[in-house]
This record gives C-alpha cells, structure tokens and sequence, in this order.
C-alpha cells in the first residue's frame, strides 16, 4: 500500500482521446517524493528533446505531494509543469485553491495530457470516469465566466481549473485560473493547455487518501493548527496578505517602477495593503485547509465598471501599479480582473505593458500600430493593450511574445529595458542594491522568478549593516533613516540564494503552502511528523528534502541544457538597464550592479553549485546526485 | 516606564539568524512612557527598514507611534508577495 498518496497516475492523449489510468510509479516516489520532484522528473524523461512548447509532444503536468489534501495546515497546492514557450526551457507554476485536493481525492496523483484535441475541449473528471468533452460553447469565453458555467452545469462540488483568450490564443504568459481568483500564473502554463485545445478541467472527487496512521495524522495535524496559531506571525498575515509589504518595498527602493526605470514612488499610500482594505475589500478568502488566509476578495469600481476581484496581490500591485505608473487601486484591481477573465499572468502582464510604454514613449511603436495614444497611469490605455495582446492583434501579437522576443522584432534599443531572464519577465523586486536577490533571478531554472528565491529582507539587512557579518549594533549605530540606502555588499550573498533556493522547493514538493514555514516559522520537525503519519516513511527535512530539493535544481539546469540551443552563462545575464542604468531616484538612487560584479556573483554560484564556469553541472556533480542524464 | 512583550515573525528572525546574531522570538523589555515604536526597535537592535508590519496587540501601527501602557508589540519581517 502505498500511504499518503492516490496511488494513480492518470494519462490523456489528446490526440488519439486515449484515457488510461495507471499506477503511479513507485521510482517517482522514491525518488522524487510529490510535486514539483515529479514534474521536474517526468518532464526530463518524458519530454521528447526539442519538443515544440505549443506542439502536441510537449506534456502538460498536473503533480500533488503527499501531504496534499490531507488534515494539516495549507495542503492545497498543486504544481503544474511543461515545456515552457516563454523560454523554451523547464517551466511550471503552482497553485492554492482546491483543484489538487479534488484530484487526488478522485484517485490521481499526477496527470499528463499530451497531444492536442482536435476542437475545444474540456476534460471531465468524477473519480473514475474520465472523458474529454466539447468546449466550443466555452472558447472565447472569460476564465470566471467559464468557472461558473461549468460549476451550474456540472455541480457547485466540481473543482474548476480554465484558461481564457490568452490561452487560447496561446499568449507566452497565459495563465490557468481557479476558484475564482487563484492563478497558476508563471511560464506560460496557460499557453500550453490552449496549444492542446483544452479550454478547462472540471473534477469532482470523494475518495478517501490512504494514509499510515489516520489516528496519529489527525491529531498531529490538530498540534500543528495550534503551533501555527501562537507564532508571532499568525495575526499579523491575513489582515492585508502580500499587499502588507507594498510601502516597505517602497521605502527600501525596490518597488519597480515605470518599467523598472526607478524603484521608488511617491503614491505608494494609494495602492497598498490599506488602500484594498479601505477601498476594496469584501472578505478574505483562503486555500484548502489554511489557517491565515491571505487573499482578499472585493469589488473594483472605475468608469469600466465594478468588477468582483480576488486581489490585487502584491506582485499586481507592483508590476500593474507602480511599474506601469497606475497610481489608484481600483484601476490597479480592475487590471487584476482583466487579466483573470483574459487568463493572463498579472506579473508578466505588467512587465510586458510597461515595456510598450515606454517603446511608445521612444517611438519604437506608432500610435498607428498600438491603435491608440497610450501613456503612463491611465487605464484605458492599459486594457486596451492587454486585449490586443490577449486576441494577438496587430502590435497585441508581438507583445504577446513576451518581452524578450517583442524586443527583437521592435527593434532599437528595446532589448535594454526589455526586462526579464531567460525570456520570463521579471517580478515585483527591483534588484539593482540588492545583489542576493538579483543573482536569486538571474539563476532561477525557470527565468526571473521571486518564488525561486527570495532574499530581498537580507539584502537589506546587508545594506543598512554594511556586510553580512556586520554585528546587530552596526544596525544601531547607523539608524532607521537613511536617505540613500548604503551599497549592499555582494560578497557572500551565495550561500543565502542558495539556501532559499533549496529550502523553497521543499513545499512545492510536499505540496503545502511555504508561508506557514516562513512567515509563521512552523518548525520543520511538523512535516517530517506530518510525512511520517501520512506515509510511514521517515524523512528528514534537513537531509532528505533539502538534498532532493538540490538534485531539482540540477536536473533542471540539464534540461534547459537540452533544450535551449547553446544554453549556459549568457542566459543567466539579467537586462542592461540593472547594470548600466543607476536608479536615478528614491532611497537607492545611483546604485547598479556592475557587470563585473554579474560576473563574479555568477563565478562563485557555479562553484557552489558544482557547475562549470558556463554554468551547466559537471560530470561529478550529476554523478553525486544519481542523475543519469546529459 | 512600560512593559512591553516583543515578538519577532520567522520571517524576521531568519534574516537575524542568517547574519550570525540570532534573536528569540519572545522577549519582554520596558522602555519610557512615550518611547516610539521605532526608538524600540533601534534600541533591540533591529532596523525599522527591516519591519514591514508592526502590530499593536491585534492592530497594525506606525513605527512613529508613541507607546503609552503595556502590550504585545508584535513583529513582521518582510516576505516575498503572491
């Protein structure tokens, strides 16, 4: 029996409409253990080499851990995972909500969908029976809209999981939406379901999950409810959720701003945590099995309309508000509700926006071709351009590339502020005094991505502290105020992106929410309990989990290696702008990375990593992993 | 003067932790009647550019204000957003 787990792999091709459900293999849970260990192993192995991201071959992966949907705090996550087509290398992207959880109680762990249904479809899913279903009454449709249809015509009880015009029309930064609000946003998951004509995933489940020890499960899952509600950070998170940290990220010069041009402004008051709590918000709304409920539901209210909107989280607030000049919250949430009913990523959405702004601004793009006089905070302007880029119309076409590629075609000098790595666009941290965090994007598997990594805090605390063994009464010493934040040191910020970048995975393989480890500091000793009673198997956090997490990381760079022509150092570059352009304004004004310092943040990291100086893992470094790939 | 129970988030606590100075998560201190929230924490050694959120018992507060009677000063370090 295996513990913890549905026991079951469920197949699709879409092509052929074959359905077979088979046992889930017992090498991937070894080896692999849930999650993002999964897609990160089938992906490698089961992904033809060079396969095109929006062709048949390339597989779409739905993964749960073992401890999702079980009795513990905030197992609802669900990994997702393909062939990337906003970068051609690995790309996933991982969800809260309840479509995982209802997965694996209708028997699956894992789902691979390849081939392409010759119209629209949708797949359906009660338990065991399974079957692809038309959907041209859904294509065209917005995601909420089609949440809702589904859910009249099937039952409230179906999990729904949609993409919108942008995914069908296959925009590299289309989304997957669910719950009316959550978003598997990153890497262009949404593109992919659209290259296989799926407009939706409708799955109702009402199987038990076989665990180890029930009796020991619930009431370790009960301590571990009543750990998380007397640590220090349980009240303080929900009240606002991620928009908490908007005028932080302001007052420490990292909230982009006008395309990443600066990192400081002066309305930050207008579109944070507050400003939705005072404006916005109807009620919080939370994931399976959460106890701190970050999301905030509420209604947007602008000459467009009033829209019902689960955000604007952080990340919107920064690339929609800030970085695209957007100074009102309610024309920020509306973009949110735009961008959700389009099935758009709000991260990339922003990014890419504020790069046709400021193509405008130079002239790079006509008003002839953007069909419109578009400008900074205004939000026609910025629905206008995500609707040409959702329906891919005219200058909409090339936009809905991504940035990277929408500067090799407009041409000029647009490739310097077109900002990204590896082709995804860059989120919510303006990096240029924060070394850690700017190598944390610049090496992450999937492109510029603050879920790989997430150091800003220390780099701030390097900053004001003047080095990373800076004793706590230099920060004393040096006050609360500054008006130019001190140079942060890049000296030794390795082994801190490492840390982050191996202690984030650890979730997204067991298929928990991470916060409850980072902001609520639940120890780890609660999910090697928690794994234990699921599966009966001992696991040490620390050891076993951090190390799997390590060979992720690796096995990923092999198959950008594989995957991307002439993949290495140069690919881990992040724009010109982060190190030709000082910061002209705000706290960190006249700061840069210099490119030397690029260099040398780059020639310690593969060393660390056992990489070689072009940054792909040695023979021995793959040997020590068990890792039989090249 | 006061007395005040400090707690400090994870999230604040590992950037300590990881620049070799470790915090406990609770402690009790007492400061003047009148001390600002951001005098407090430069006083524990802690920037305020490191606390994104600071609350009152159950209600978030400015680093500006002066604290008047005894209470639960608790901490949030910053952490990435959704």
């Amino acid at each position: 029996m295996l513990y913890g787990y549905a026991g079951h792999t469920l197949r699709i091709d879409l092509s052929s409409s074959t359905i077979e459900k088979e046992p889930l293999k017992q090498e991937w849970v070894d080896e692999y253990i849930g999650g993002r260990g999964f897609t990160a192993k089938i992906l490698y192995d089961e992904n033809p080499a060079g396969a095109d991201p929006l062709g048949p071959e390339n597989r779409f992966v739905i993964a749960m851990g073992p401890l999702s949907g079980l009795f513990l705090p905030a197992a609802g996550k669900t990994h997702f995972a393909a062939k990337s087509p906003a970068t051609g290398g690995y790309g996933d992207s991982n969800m809260g909500g309840h479509f995982g959880v209802t997965m694996k109680y209708a028997g699956y762990d894992v789902t691979i969908l390849t081939g392409r249904a010759k119209a629209p479809s949708y797949i359906f899913i009660d338990n065991d029976t399974v079957a692809v279903r038309p959907a041209g009454h859904l294509w065209g449709k917005g995601s909420t809209a089609v949440e809702e249809i589904l859910k009249n015509d099937l039952g409230q009880e179906f999990q729904i999981l949609t993409i919108g015009e942008a995914g069908e029309h296959m925009v590299n930064f289309a989304c997957i939406s669910h719950d009316f609000g959550r978003q598997a946003g990153r890497t262009g998951i949404g593109a992919v379901l659209g290259s296989k004509n799926i407009k939706a995933i409708a799955v109702r489940g009402t199987k038990d999950i076989p665990v180890f020890d029930p009796k020991g499960l619930l009431k370790k899952g009960r301590q571990t409810y009543a750990a998380c509600r007397e640590k220090p950070g349980f009240k303080g998170w929900t009240p606002e959720g991620t928009a908490g940290i908007t005028n932080w990220c302001n007052d420490v010069g990292a909230l982009p701003t006008r395309n990443f041009t600066t990192s400081h402004c002066d309305y930050a008051d207008k579109i944070n945590g507050k400003a939705i709590l005072d404006e916005l918000k109807i009620t919080d709304k939370g994931c399976f099995s959460c106890p701190i409920p970050c999301g905030k539901y509420g209604v947007a209210k602008t000459a467009l309309g009033n829209k019902y909107v689960e955000g604007p989280e952080y990340e919107t607030l920064a690339l929609v508000g800030s970085n695209c000049e957007l100074a009102d919250i309610h024309a920020v949430a509306h973009v949110n509700w735009v961008c959700d009913e389009l099935g758009i990523d709000t991260c990339s959405a922003g990014a890419v926006v504020s790069f046709a702004l400021e193509c405008y601004e130079k002239g790079l793009i006509s008003k002839e071709q953007m069909g419109m006089d578009v400008t900074w905070g205004d939000l026609d302007s910025i629905v206008h351009i995500l609707e040409k880029i959702a329906k891919r119309d005219g200058i909409g076409n090339i936009l809905a590339e991504g940035v990277q590629k929408a500067a090799e075609k407009i041409g000029g000098d647009s490739a310097k502020f077109a900002i990204h790595v590896k082709g995804l666009e860059w989120t919510g941290y303006e990096s240029r005094n924060a070394p850690g965090m700017m190598l944390g994007y610049m090496t992450a598997d999937v492109g510029a991505h603050h879920s790989r990594c997430w150091v800003l805090g220390s780099d701030v605390a390097n900053a004001v502290g003047g080095s990373q063994d800076a004793n706590v009464h230099d920060l004393i010493s040096q006050g609360a105020d500054f008006e130019t934040i001190p140079k942060a040191d890049h000296k030794n910020v390795v082994p801190l992106v490492l840390k982050s970048q191996h202690l984030r995975p650890a979730f997204d393989i067991l298929g928990t929410c991470r916060l409850q480890y980072m902001e609520i500091g639940l120890e780890t000793h609660y999910y090697e309990e928690l794994y234990y009673y699921a599966t009966g198997k001992k696991l040490d956090f620390n050891k076993d989990l951090l190390t799997l997490s390590e060979k992720i990381w690796h096995l990923n760079r092999m198959f950008n290696k594989r995957e991307i022509p002439d993949f290495g150092r140069k690919y881990d570059y992040p724009p010109p702008r982060f190190y030709e352009e000082p910061i002209p304004s705000g706290p960190n004004k006249g700061h840069l990375v210099e490119f030397a310092v690029i260099e040398e943040m780059l020639d310690a990291y593969y060393a660390a990593r056992g990489w070689d100086e072009n940054g792909i893992p040695t023979k021995e470094t793959l040997e020590k992993f068990n890792l039989a790939v090249e | 003067m006061i007395t005040l129970t400090l707690k400090l988030s994870e999230s604040l606590l590992s950037i300590f932790r990881d620049m070799g100075c470790p915090k406990q998560e609770t402690c009790r201190i007492h400061v003047e009647t009148g001390t600002s929230v951001r005098q407090v924490l430069i006083d524990q050694g802690i920037s305020p550019l490191l606390v994104p959120m600071v609350f009152l018992d159950s209600r978030k507060v400015s680093v500006d204000m002066p604290m008047e009677t005894d209470g639960v000063l608790t901490l949030h370090g910053p952490l990435a957003g959704g």
